[in-house]
């Protein structure tokens, strides 16, 4: 009996379609950057590259019905933008285009919970995959760094805040990844116990300088974890 | 006629071999592009229709600002470069408004106290002018990069203004930001303007918001879990 309920259920949530959500934060202003002894985000699109680079890796994964969902900090590529003179946001909603992908601007960390919690009927439409494309400590997710202020976070998802997502929105098999730094070392462990499911994150720091290509772990003794 | 028929064997040969280049593509074909060239290719303009609406708050709102495709694109090739180079020019800032100037009286100022740490995003204690040092809120402050900056943007080391005291227009912020090395939520000062009063006596007062020293928490903080954030790196 219990079988069959499990096997009926599974199936029924294979018919639903399940999301696949990509999360990128903002880079930093390079006014407040420039001229540190380790200056962050002299490219102002680590965290898009990225998301790209994984966006076409997931794509053959896609089951029927399954969506992509690219979640994007926007007063960062705002600011980042008046300061080179550039529109970047057009310049990110051209790439989800060519990717055909939606894209989902978010402006603060209670839109973003927001949408996780009730962007989509998250009783037929549970989340597969999540990955995280910024700046972390191990602790918390800095949607902005050396952004609004230097070196300050003003929007961020702290392991504190984790309580505010609803605990049902995965799939039991549901993956997830920070490709931020440090994650692993306490965030993914956090990350299980409010949703039971594991992310992986980086024992050390992770380097995004690679040219299309996923991030790379930076540190001496760098590894994944869960 | 043996000759002849060498020669013209010979050109058969010839003939298609040198439509060949030295790596065995047909000339005329264009080669994939390097992506280390792609990366700086220049920044194509951007169409002004493309920009986004404006979102507010709630989930509603997103859904409306989102933009979701109906369409179904063309396939794109794997690589996609950045259309923006990565060697970016930052514009020169303007030299307005960062300098000490003498407020006029009557105008209604806070007074700070600048404390540097190493490892902290926090600039000091910021009080009323009537109130004591007791009162005082131990704050970031917000500087606005072509306007308004902190003191110390005009030295050469961000600590050669220890324990120096300042008439600091502005206000306080109705939010706090998150110091990432500290792992400690902050107070933050919006600066409009200030005059130094040059070095002060030290305040008797340790640096750093309630929540390091005290039971009370800031919210964000997570040290009681033994969590050490010396690595700065993100």
């Amino acid at each position: 009996m219990l079988r069959s309920l499990i096997l009926f259920s599974c199936f029924f949530l294979s018919l639903q379609g399940r999301e696949w959500i990509i999360l990128s934060g903002g880079p930093a202003i390079r006014f407040y950057e420039a001229g540190k002894e380790r200056s962050h985000d002299k490219h102002w699109g680590n965290f898009i590259d990225s998301a790209v680079v994984r966006i076409k890796e997931i794509k053959p994964k896609l089951l029927e019905g399954d969506q992509i969902t690219w979640l994007v900090y926007r007063p960062g590529y705002q600011s980042r933008g008046v300061e080179l003179n550039a529109d970047l946001l057009a310049n990110i909603l051209r790439r989800a285009n060519q990717e055909g992908v939606a894209l989902f601007w978010f402006d603060t960390q209670e839109q973003l919970i927001n949408y996780l919690n009730s962007g989509k009927d998250r009783t037929r439409n549970k989340i597969q995959h999540l990955d995280y494309f910024g700046h972390s400590n191990k602790a918390c997710f800095l949607f902005d760094y050396s952004n609004v202020m230097d070196s300050m976070s003003k929007d961020y998802l702290h392991t504190m805040d984790l309580k505010k997502i609803k605990n049902d929105l995965f799939t039991p098999d549901a993956t997830c990844q920070s490709w931020g730094c440090h994650s692993g070392e306490y965030y993914s462990a956090k990350w299980k116990e409010r949703f039971g499911v594991k992310m992986t994150g980086a024992i050390g720091k992770t380097d995004y300088s690679r040219v299309h290509s996923l991030p790379f772990l930076s540190s001496e003794k760098g590894r994944w974890a869960q | 006629m043996k000759l002849r028929f060498y020669c013209i064997l010979l050109l058969l040969i010839v003939l298609p071999l040198s439509a060949v280049d030295s790596i065995g593509e047909i000339k005329g074909t264009p080669k994939p592009e390097d992506p280390a060239v792609l990366t700086h290719r220049p920044e194509s303009p951007v169409a002004a229709s493309s920009e986004p609406e404006s979102l507010s708050e709630g989930v509603a709102e997103i859904k409306e600002s989102a933009v979701q495709l109906e369409e179904k694109k063309e396939p794109v090739s794997e690589a996609i470069a950045p259309e923006i180079p990565k060697a970016e020019k930052i514009p020169a800032m303007p030299k307005v408004g960062l300098e000490s100037v003498a407020i006029p009286e009557g105008t209604p100022y806070f007074v700070g106290a600048r404390y540097y740490e190493k490892k902290s995003g926090g600039w000091g204690w910021i009080k009323k002018t009537e109130e004591s040092w007791k009162k005082a809120r131990w704050a970031a402050i917000k500087e606005s990069p072509k306007q308004f900056h902190v003191p110390h943007r005009n030295l050469k080391k961000a600590e050669e203004d220890h324990e120096f005291q300042y008439k600091l227009l502005g206000s306080f912020a109705d939010y706090q930001v998150y110091d990432p090395v500290r792992d400690e939520l902050l107070d933050v000062f919006i600066i409009e303007g200030y005059e130094s009063l040059g070095a002060q006596k030290s305040i008797d007062r340790k640096p750093g918001p309630p929540g390091r020293f005290s039971s009370k928490k800031s919210g964000a903080y997570t040290r009681r879990n033994n969590i050490q954030f010396e690595d700065t790196g993100f």
